[in-house]
């Protein structure tokens, strides 16, 4: 027996990765080798054992969102828990009453559900932990089909009874139909919202953010329709499939976030945020076209554009979330929500916020963070930032700095950053500053002026090393102390540079080098140059605190900039 | 069939709450599914509820209830529109015949969570993804930015990575 080959067939078919032939390949052998079949065995227990440690971890981080979020109201903290993407609707009607054990079994049931535990102890739709007799998926029905999108039908009708959805909060909602409040069940029927927030969360597992003025249909347990309004959905893995229709498109979720946009002229978007969303036009001869993370769909007049999608456009439940907290005087906590967002939006390539570090890394919480990414410490301390118990590190001797990489190239950048500056002492007080002098990297400092800068190395036969934005001033004895929103955007599409004070544009640059840009070799802080001994070396220093530090691989509009410093400056002085 | 009685069904449930950990065991490995599993075991659980009269005490439990399952991942073989099966029946029922009954486990798991700290984030994230969040390779490799490859070396050297941890910490506990 091939050992290597062997242990790699298992792998791949325990990871469910083998194709046809390595399935064969894998079965011959154990058909023939006991051996095999040993070794196959003892595969399995470790996979077993990784699974119930997954399950374990789980139930544990669940249980710390809750405690983490315990100034939140129920129906908060059931929305923020994480999901466990897997779980799948229960297929089966569970025989109750017929049998003559009755409310032993039904005991007995509801330990198993615990126990397999395969709908999310926190989910707001708890029909299956609370009734498990549960979902039965008849025949679809044929008045719905004739709306838009070739084809189009909900995705399983339950009976006409049945109740489909749930009401799991809401916020300043008026209610154009009958009043609906958070916990009510929603059979399959129209909701108009005049005004304010609803959430939704189907029993497939959809969750639905509608804003006012809205006019929704449920039509079942994964789908609905939407005539006016916009809202935002998230789909886990057990909705995959999940079904929005409009008059102008319809959109068919392949996992994981969308938002859906109508304006009362007839226009209609598609955003995806995360994953991929399958855009089905109204109009039976354009084609079905497949959106991935980032991208959008207008249709206006008929006529199909592409758009960037816009996430902080919509509202999220962690946008409710927040504002709750917000109005509790729960600052930390509000912006703990916001980051989550930020670290989840596909564009984020690296999030540190200094939270809970231990050792001497700040780990890059970013969804989509490359694995050397992680920042090591060298020199600075930690202390406090924004709000009292909220990480930061404090930078003033020379080569305290934090040192990261990220590896590739970036067609355009956004970067971010929450300081406290103290002085300005130097020429250069740095933010990020990169070693390597190759086409493309990034410089971000503040000038001994109180102007921001940005620096990026142009092509090695261009006439002049770098390119320069440098604003106005804007930091100063006045700001000195005092926690700002800084934030950098690179659109190397079209050339242009803009600096941001506190969510306001305070400078740009048109005729910009164009991207890609690069940040390998990177450090926030203050510069390694000065630790090289080369003569005449930068001396680029900061004296202040980070207690934030974000870099986005997109060129974000001037309202999600705002949009940021709204969510990071909430209790500050 | 005679219905079960009270004192055959609470039998059979505690009997069953002891021996889930092996059913999900024998179950991964008949299906390498961990959705299918979670099926699975509730379709045993009541099937077992239901023949709760046939189990006689003092009898192997666990050969009892592994032939249930696998009765019943053939049964929801045989329903339409149900997964295929991951081997053929004459590989399904040689693999039944040799199962383990994964108490070995239960030493090991004492020392998961230590060996899973000393992963790497980015590797522990992975190994969230995949058995925390049941996310497959491909859908880990989309979410974490990386080549589909790259989350196979990954994933196989974190358990690579764990599995030594743990079995040299067994070894120590053993010199003890």
């Amino acid at each position: 027996m091939d050992d290597a080959r062997f242990s790699r067939l298992l792998e791949r078919c325990l990871d469910r990765e083998a194709d046809a032939a390595e399935h064969e390949e894998l079965q011959a052998w154990l058909r023939a080798e006991p051996e095999a079949r040993t070794r196959f065995w003892q595969a399995v227990e470790w996979q077993a054992l990784f699974r119930q440690w997954g399950e374990q971890e789980w139930g544990r981080v669940a249980a710390e969102e809750a405690r983490r979020s315990m100034p939140m109201p129920e129906s908060m903290r059931a929305a923020l828990t994480p999901r466990r993407p897997q779980i799948a609707a229960r297929k089966k009607i569970v025989p109750f009453s017929p049998l003559p054990w009755g409310a032993g079994l039904a005991a007995a049931v509801m330990a198993l559900l615990f126990l397999t535990s395969k709908t999310p102890m926190h989910a707001p739709a708890t029909v299956a932990m609370m009734k498990p007799a549960v979902v039965t998926i008849p025949a679809a029905t044929p008045a719905l089909t004739a709306v838009a999108g070739a084809g189009i039908t909900p995705t399983a009708t339950p009976t006409p009874s049945a109740q489909v959805a749930t009401i799991a909060q809401e916020a300043d909602a008026v209610w154009g139909s009958e009043k609906l409040l958070p916990g009510a069940r929603l059979r399959a029927g129209r909701i108009q919202l005049a005004q304010g927030v609803a959430v939704i969360v189907f029993d497939r597992g959809a969750h639905v953010v509608l804003e006012g003025p809205a006019d929704f249909e449920v039509w079942d347990d994964n789908s609905g329709e939407l005539r006016a309004g916009r809202l935002r959905a998230q789909v886990p893995v057990s909705a995959h499939g999940f079904k929005v229709v409009t008059p102008q498109f319809t959109a068919v979720d392949l996992g994981t976030e969308f938002g859906c946009d109508l304006d009362s002229d007839g226009t209609g978007e598609l955003h995806v945020f995360n994953g991929k969303v399958d855009w089905h036009p109204a109009a039976e001869n354009n084609a079905v076209v497949q959106l991935n993370a980032s991208q959008g769909m207008r249709i206006e007049h008929g006529l199909e554009t592409r758009i960037v999608a816009q996430p902080f456009s919509f509202l999220s439940e962690y946008d409710l979330a927040r504002r709750e907290m917000q109005e509790k005087g729960s600052y930390l906590n509000a912006w703990r929500v916001a980051s989550r967002e930020l670290e989840q939006h596909s564009a984020t390539v690296l999030h540190f916020d200094f939270e809970n570090i231990t050792g001497a890394v700040i780990p890059n919480r970013a969804q989509r963070a490359a694995m050397i990414s992680n920042a090591a410490i060298h020199g600075g301390r930690l202390t406090e930032g924004r709000w009292a118990n909220k990480g930061a590190m404090s930078f003033a001797n020379w080569g305290d700095r934090l040192e990261f990489a990220l590896p590739g190239s970036y067609p355009s950048l956004t970067l971010v950053a929450w300081v406290q500056v103290r002085d300005l002492h130097v020429g250069l007080n740095s933010l990020i500053t990169t070693r390597a002098a190759q086409p493309g990297q990034v410089g971000w400092f503040i000038h001994r002026d109180g102007g921001l800068g940005i620096a990026v190395t142009k092509a090695k036969d261009a006439n002049t090393g770098e390119s320069f934005l440098h604003t106005q001033p804007v930091i100063g004895p006045q700001n000195f102390g005092s926690w700002v929103m800084l934030a950098c955007v690179l659109d190397g599409a079209n050339g242009v540079a803009t600096q941001y004070l506190n969510g306001v544009k305070v400078g740009s640059r048109h005729n910009f080098v164009h991207g890609p840009f690069t940040l390998s070799e990177a450090q926030a802080g203050n510069s390694a140059e000065r630790d090289s001994g080369r003569p005449g070396a930068s001396r680029a220093n900061l004296d202040g605190s980070i207690d934030e530090l974000a870099i986005l691989a997109t060129a974000l509009p001037p309202n999600q900039i705002a949009w940021l410093y709204q969510q990071g400056k909430a209790g500050l002085k | 069939m005679p219905s079960p009685t009270e004192p055959q069904i609470a039998l059979v449930q505690q009997l069953f709450v002891q021996h889930l950990v092996p059913l999900r065991g024998f179950l991964l490995g008949l299906t390498a599914d961990f959705q299918q599993v979670d099926d699975l075991v509730q379709e045993t659980f009541l099937a077992a509820l239901q023949k709760a009269g046939d189990f006689e005490p003092g009898t192997n439990f666990r050969a009892w209830i592994f032939a249930i399952g696998r009765y019943r991942l053939l049964a929801s073989f045989r329903d339409a529109g149900r997964e295929p099966l991951l081997f053929d029946s004459d590989v399904l029922e040689l693999l039944a015949e040799e199962a383990p009954d994964f108490s070995t486990n239960e030493s090991r798991a004492r020392h998961m969570q230590a060996c899973m700290e000393r992963l790497a984030p980015q590797a522990r994230r992975a190994m969230e993804l995949l058995y925390q969040q049941g996310h497959p390779p491909r859908e880990i490799a989309e979410l974490m930015g990386w080549t589909a490859n790259a989350v196979k070396v990954a994933l196989s050297r974190a358990r690579a990575v764990v599995r030594e941890c743990i079995e040299r910490r067994l070894i120590a506990e053993g010199g003890q």
